[in-house]
């Protein structure tokens, strides 16, 4: 059974489609990247993974109930997902904000248990931010924050974790840790990961398919190698791009041509 | 220490001797109560001292949840226009006489303000199941200053004596509650704080951004709606017993934050 199958799903805010008619199956500790222009609906099929939205035809399911049925904190148990970024207007410590993530196991008003701090703080270990874990949220640099938030997810434990353009703010050490991180979870707890990202050398060295959207309509599924063509490229992107393979990994590679 | 010093302080100068020897009196079961001074204390300044607690505790239980909702730090409990709508009620109140009446001010002050809570609710487009922050936030503007006018124009046309009690009113007047009084609203407030004390972590995750706190489990238009209405009710409360009392409501929140140096509540 797929982890999240998407059925002919629909959206939009205004009038607008923003996404039509997407179907998908994933299978458990599947890692896909979600790629394409702006504004042609990246973000809202993440939330609609999420069910902070719903669709408004089509059905979303995840382990085959549909996001409809679950409850916030079922979901919340289930799918974390790793914001862009995240407004601090009040001064919460960075260890506040990853033991946030643990709420989705709690009554309201029961008291964090040490299982709880236990995983927030290997989450923090993890992302190499307990050196920070007494400071303020809004004190910390666009990537430190990035890697609280990302420690919070992992403190949800998710089945399923979407990434949205999580890479961005971090240094190249912090990338790396992060994405064998990524590799490490998805084989040690089966984890299923989508990530939205503009960088598809990115997404094509570590995704095992692509999902290349294009004004609201799935463009393209597959490997790397399959989506990443240059004439993909042209008719999504309207850019000459040179492919050919990454010396030292075989994966597919995409050069802009300017 | 301030509890003390607003027992000694007054029209009637009592020494701080005399207060002490009154207050340890009553606590160890041997005071004559009958002497003026005891009289004074404990029927006229304790009362008002108990009722500026609660009242103060309610306003800034207000506050917090305000600006925690609101996600506006500059937010007071009455943001929503309560303060204008229950100062009409009471107003309204003096004017046909309610005064009479045993609470009759109070009840339309309280009135007023539960009033103003739906009419903001409906101008932010509550309606539609919709509650953006600033929506709210403007509403509220929008509403009080329409009571603001109302009111005005209300004192523009009341007789002189109605005047002076009204004015009262508006400035904050902790004289008339009773022993009765105060323990009711002590009890609406222990219920209400109760309440809102069991919502204090789903706030805390509200405060991150309502996407964030539902991808964390919240259930957030259910909190809102909640945390919302008791905070109107328990402001409702305090302001009709004990007038509009600005200022408590939008500081001791931050005080606190100073003091402790911890956000919001000291639970998450």
């Amino acid at each position: 059974m797929s982890v999240l199958c998407m059925q002919n799903i629909s959206f939009c805010y205004t009038d607008k489609p923003v996404l039509e008619d997407i179907s998908l199956g994933l299978d458990r500790a599947e890692i896909v990247a979600v790629i394409g222009p702006n504004g042609s609906g990246k973000t809202t099929l993440l939330k609609l993974i999420n069910a902070t939205l719903f669709p408004l035809s089509g059905r979303m399911l995840i382990e085959g109930k549909d996001t409809k049925q679950w409850t916030r904190r079922e979901i919340a148990r289930t799918v974390a997902i790793v914001p862009q970024e995240s407004p601090a207007v009040f001064p919460f410590f960075a260890e506040e904000i990853v033991m946030m993530g643990r709420f989705p196991y709690r009554g309201s008003l029961a008291f964090e248990t040490r299982t709880d701090y236990r995983i927030a703080r290997e989450a923090m270990a993890r992302t190499d931010c307990l050196s920070f874990a007494q400071r303020r949220f809004n004190e910390l640099s666009a990537g430190e924050r990035q890697r609280v938030l990302i420690a919070r997810a992992l403190a949800q434990e998710p089945k399923i974790l979407l990434l949205d353009e999580s890479t961005v703010f971090l240094d190249l050490k912090h990338q790396a840790q992060f994405l064998s991180l990524l590799k490490q979870l998805n084989q040690e707890r089966h984890l299923t990961v989508i990530f939205v990202t503009h960088d598809v050398n990115l997404a094509a060295q570590n995704a095992d398919r692509l999902l290349l959207l294009y004004k609201g309509k799935k463009y393209a599924i597959g490997t790397p190698a399959d989506v990443l063509t240059a004439r993909n490229m042209k008719e999504v992107y309207d850019v000459d791009v040179g492919i050919d393979l990454n010396p030292h990994d075989g994966s597919t590679r995409v050069t802009l041509l300017t | 220490m301030l509890c003390f010093a607003a027992l000694c302080l007054g029209a009637i100068h009592i020494a701080p001797a005399d207060v002490f020897r009154a207050v340890s009196g009553a606590i160890f079961g041997n005071a004559s109560g009958t002497s003026e001074e005891e009289l004074i204390l404990f029927s006229v300044r304790l009362p008002r001292i108990l009722f500026a607690g609660i009242v103060g505790a309610s306003l800034s239980l207000g506050g917090v949840v305000f600006q925690a909702l609101l996600r506006n730090p500059l937010a007071d409990p009455y943001v929503l226009g309560i303060s204008g709508g229950s100062a009409l009620g009471a107003i309204v109140g003096i004017v046909v006489g309610a005064a009479s009446f045993y609470l009759g001010v109070p009840f339309l002050a309280f009135c007023g303000a539960l009033a103003t809570v739906f009419l903001v609710f409906i101008v932010a487009g509550g309606s539609r199941g919709v509650l953006l922050d600033n929506s709210l936030l403007l509403a509220g503007v929008v509403v009080n200053s329409f009571f603001s006018a109302a009111i005005l124009f209300a004192l523009s046309v009341v007789n002189s004596m109605e005047l002076h009690s009204i004015s009262f009113w508006l400035m904050g007047d902790l004289s008339r509650a009773s022993l009765k009084e105060i323990f009711g609203t002590a009890l609406c407030f222990a219920a209400c704080f109760v309440l809102l004390y069991t919502q204090a972590r789903k706030l805390n995750l509200i405060v991150q951004g309502e996407e964030t706190a539902l991808q964390l489990g919240v259930n957030v238009l259910a909190t809102k709606y909640l945390l919302l209405i008791v905070t109107s009710l328990i402001t409702a409360i305090a302001v009709s017993f004990a007038g509009i009392i600005g200022f408590i409501g939008i500081m001791v929140p931050h005080m606190m934050r100073l003091v402790f140096a911890l956000p919001i509540l000291f639970f998450s």
